[in-house]
């Protein structure tokens, strides 16, 4: 994996475009009943290809240490899957949602802490690439509501009414503090980002039914993941948290409409998913 | 600057759109599934700490980094098998 300063050559570009195209090409095809397999194939061949080609293009130092932990990870998702009941399915997708709104916080984090290991630092200032700052503030953000989202989503909180100006008050602010971090990269602006974050993604999903908080936590993670890929230039990043940002919310809109036009449909918190086939 | 305007009209405004496209319809039959899928897709920024992990020099953004691919590893296998498990019908009537 190269930075900014360092272009990364046409076929490991191509790999993960590719993979970045299979992810979408799955996403299309698992909404339809009939093509669900396929789909399933389609995203798990993408997800092989682009940790390949990362595993691929890096140095051997720390390879048997991310092994071990991509295995205990993946060994920890196949547990919990076999052990879920039906019942509990939309808490731990929540729950999974908030680990890869995690995983983005720590990557962005760990960029901004040695951005030189990837080319990110300008070689004199030993300061953040202007273009990267800007990046690393929004996958912070993404990642940092995505977490917090997370926790309300999987303690089943009713949803309360929030002010309306705080939905919109809180967004804004983080914006701008992306943007002084783009134009000042000090490091309290970047956890003031952090900081904003955690309320905002809290407000955002407590006052959503428990569908459509899901589907927030899928923008706020497909967002996370496309800013990150905008700081490391990759495609499949790029590509797949950008259609999980456009598919994602599509459904909220659906739900909405669907919860409007039939409001029996707003008693998915008290019924087990079991019982849901609507939702389905 | 230019690059990065590039990059939005060449993969990000596409790629939202053909996701918007996707989960459009309003007889979509996978709404579960695609949102377990898309849970799954959305950790794919654990390539992004992968990445990180492998040429950091300072420890803390290793260990973080390391402890990142852990939680992707796990919401990306359990978000593709929790959708299997629910386009295969479970739960439904």
């Amino acid at each position: 994996m190269t930075g900014t300063g360092d272009p990364l050559p046409w076929s490991v570009g191509a790999a993960y475009g590719l993979a970045g195209l299979l992810l979408l090409l799955g996403l299309c095809t698992i909404a339809r009943r009939r093509s669900w397999g396929s789909g399933i194939a389609c995203l798990l061949a993408g997800l092989v290809l682009a940790v390949g080609t990362v595993i691929y293009t890096q140095s051997a130092a720390t390879l048997g240490q991310q092994l071990m932990a991509a295995g205990v990870g993946g060994a920890g998702g196949l547990l919990l899957w076999r052990r879920i009941p039906l019942s509990a399915i939309p808490v731990w997708l929540a729950a999974f949602q908030g680990f890869a709104g995690l995983t983005a916080m720590a990557a962005a984090i760990g960029l901004y802490r040695d951005p030189s290991a990837l080319g990110l630092a300008d070689p004199v200032a030993q300061e953040v690439w202007g273009s990267a700052r800007i990046g690393i503030a929004l996958a912070l953000a993404f990642g940092a509501m995505n977490a917090a989202g997370a926790v309300v989503a999987v303690t089943d909180c009713g949803s309360r009414a929030v002010p309306p100006v705080l939905r919109i008050a809180l967004p804004v602010a983080i914006l701008c503090a992306a943007i002084a971090f783009q134009i000042s990269p000090e490091t309290p602006i970047l956890y003031g980002v952090a900081g904003l974050s955690i309320p905002a993604g809290i407000l955002i999903t407590l006052c959503e039914e428990r569908m459509v908080r899901l589907c927030f936590l899928a923008i706020a993670s497909g967002g996370a993941a496309a800013s990150l890929g905008l700081v490391l230039h990759n495609p499949a990043m790029l590509i797949g948290g950008s259609a999980v940002v456009g598919t994602a919310a599509a459904l909220a809109r659906l739900l909405r409409r669907s919860a409007a036009t039939h409001p029996s449909s707003q008693q998915d918190d008290a019924t087990p998913l079991s019982n849901k086939g609507a939702l389905l | 600057m230019l690059t990065g305007i590039l990059i939005l009209l060449c993969l990000v405004v596409p790629a939202c759109l053909a996701g918007w496209w996707t989960a459009r319809s309003d007889a979509l039959a996978q709404r579960m599934p695609l949102l377990a899928a898309c849970g799954a897709v959305g950790a794919v920024a654990g390539v992004g700490a992968l990445a990180v992990s492998a040429e950091a020099s300072d420890a803390v953004a290793q260990y973080l980094t390391i402890a990142a691919t852990l939680l992707s590893a796990c919401a990306a296998i359990g978000g593709v098998l929790i959708a299997l498990r629910l386009a295969r019908g479970e739960g439904r009537p």
